[in-house]
């Protein structure tokens, strides 16, 4: 934190600092579930509290996490939408030098890459972050039967893709 | 086939390893970027218009002495923030405001502007500032800014309140007189909020104005939620403290 960050800080700052510290890695990481890279991770990360803090003093305290998850998750949507051509640069693992020949992590992760954007968001959202149906249904903007039927067709195809993770590799935004 | 459980520590693991992670630093300067063309954006319309109105007459507040300059050698205000080195007048600036509406908390920001900038300009290039700009969190529906400096030469001088007029709500344009020039206390919406503005331009054409933006759904719910009345704002508008010379690059 600079000097003069501090002395152009204004009063609310404070909490907003407070927000992003303890809410930055779980976000990375709904991120990361939702579009299959970090850097694409971090991106919608950083936006997201960037649209945090413009909008900081008219969030309700108690409605802020709700509030943020939504951004986060429209910010992904955008995210994954504006990507839809970097197909080639998507199916190169951030962990090029990981050395495990099978890797659980990457196998669930390019298993999610194949379903399209909202199911993983679906999934991330009430299996990452166990969120129960209806805040999922808030952050999605969805109706409660929406979200509950979207997520048992995403289970059952993310079954499917990782009975044969050799057909793993489409990406069907 | 696996369960649930499974799944959440299958999820678990995937995402487990941050690399990295979004800097707080660039979250807050980036958003302090868009709150302050966000703001700006609200000069727009009325205000704006009446504040480019304004003619030049490249000299400060007559009758109220020639105003800060923009480098003063007074030691800083006691509690005032330094928002741009190198000048005092930031500070100045939030005292002024602290003395008339000591209920208001600490600005968010004070910053210089130019005829080429709706909202900050480079808070290096304070000394070609042509005005100076305070901007307030009153609340979580109500943002205020305070504007001082003056308008762009050639412009149209105060237009005052067109005749009869009546803004949306029944709120009234209003004039004054002020110790040397006429003060406005008009009010306009921009569809999701509602922006009461008193304003205060000087004979030389130097302007102060007073902006409160209230988030509301009427006219009746922004007035009730609105900290102040043109009252209030009257002494704020008239304190020479707030003026300041013509930039000598802009005369």
């Amino acid at each position: 934190m600079g000097p003069s960050r501090t002395s152009r800080a204004p009063t609310w700052e404070s909490t907003y600092c407070e927000f992003f510290h303890a809410r930055q890695r779980g976000f990375m990481r709904t991120s990361y579930a939702i579009l299959g890279s970090w850097a694409a991770a971090e991106d919608a990360t950083q936006t997201t509290f960037t649209q945090l803090y413009v909008h900081w003093p008219r969030i309700r305290s108690e409605t802020r996490d709700a509030y943020a998850r939504r951004v986060l998750v429209n910010t992904c949507l955008a995210a994954a939408r504006s990507r839809r051509r970097e197909l080639v640069v998507d199916e190169v693992p951030d962990r090029a030098a990981d050395p495990a020949p099978y890797d659980e992590r990457l196998d669930l992760i390019a298993a999610l890459r194949s379903l399209p954007v909202r199911d993983r968001a679906v999934l991330a959202l009430r299996f990452l972050d166990d969120l129960p149906v209806a805040a999922v249904a808030d952050a999605l903007r969805l109706p409660e039967g929406t979200v509950k039927s979207q997520t048992a067709r995403a289970l059952e195809r993310l079954h499917a893709l990782l009975a044969s993770p050799q057909e793993t590799h489409h990406d069907h935004r | 086939m696996i369960t649930d459980s499974e799944l959440r520590e299958h999820f678990a693991l995937a995402t487990d390893d941050v690399p990295s992670g979004p800097d707080l630093e660039t979250s807050i300067n980036r958003g302090r970027r868009s709150r302050r063309r966000r703001r700006a954006g609200l000069l727009g319309g009325a205000v704006a218009g009446m504040i480019a109105a304004a003619a030049v007459a490249g000299i400060a507040l007559s009758g109220s002495g020639t105003g800060s300059d923009l480098v003063a050698t007074d030691p800083a205000p006691s509690g005032a923030a330094d928002f741009v080195s190198g000048t005092d007048h930031d500070q100045l600036v939030e005292r002024t405001v602290a003395r008339h509406l000591p209920s208001l908390p600490r600005p968010d920001d004070v910053y210089p502007s130019d005829w080429d900038h709706r909202g900050p300009m480079p808070d290096a290039d304070f000394a070609d500032a042509t005005d100076w700009q305070a901007a307030y969190t009153v609340s979580p529906t109500e943002e205020l800014l305070v504007l001082s400096g003056y308008a762009p030469p050639g412009e149209k001088a105060d237009p005052g309140c067109p005749g009869g007029r009546t803004t949306s709500g029944g709120i009234g344009c209003h004039r004054t007189p002020g110790p040397d020039g006429w003060i406005t206390d008009d009010a306009y919406t921009t569809g999701d909020a509602y922006v009461f503005y008193s304003t205060y331009v000087v004979r030389s054409g130097f302007t102060t104005t007073v902006l409160e933006t209230v988030t509301a759904s009427s006219w009746d719910e922004a007035l009730d939620r609105r900290a102040f009345v043109p009252d209030d704002l009257h002494p704020l508008l008239t304190d020479a403290d707030l003026a300041f010379p013509l930039p000598a690059s802009r005369r």
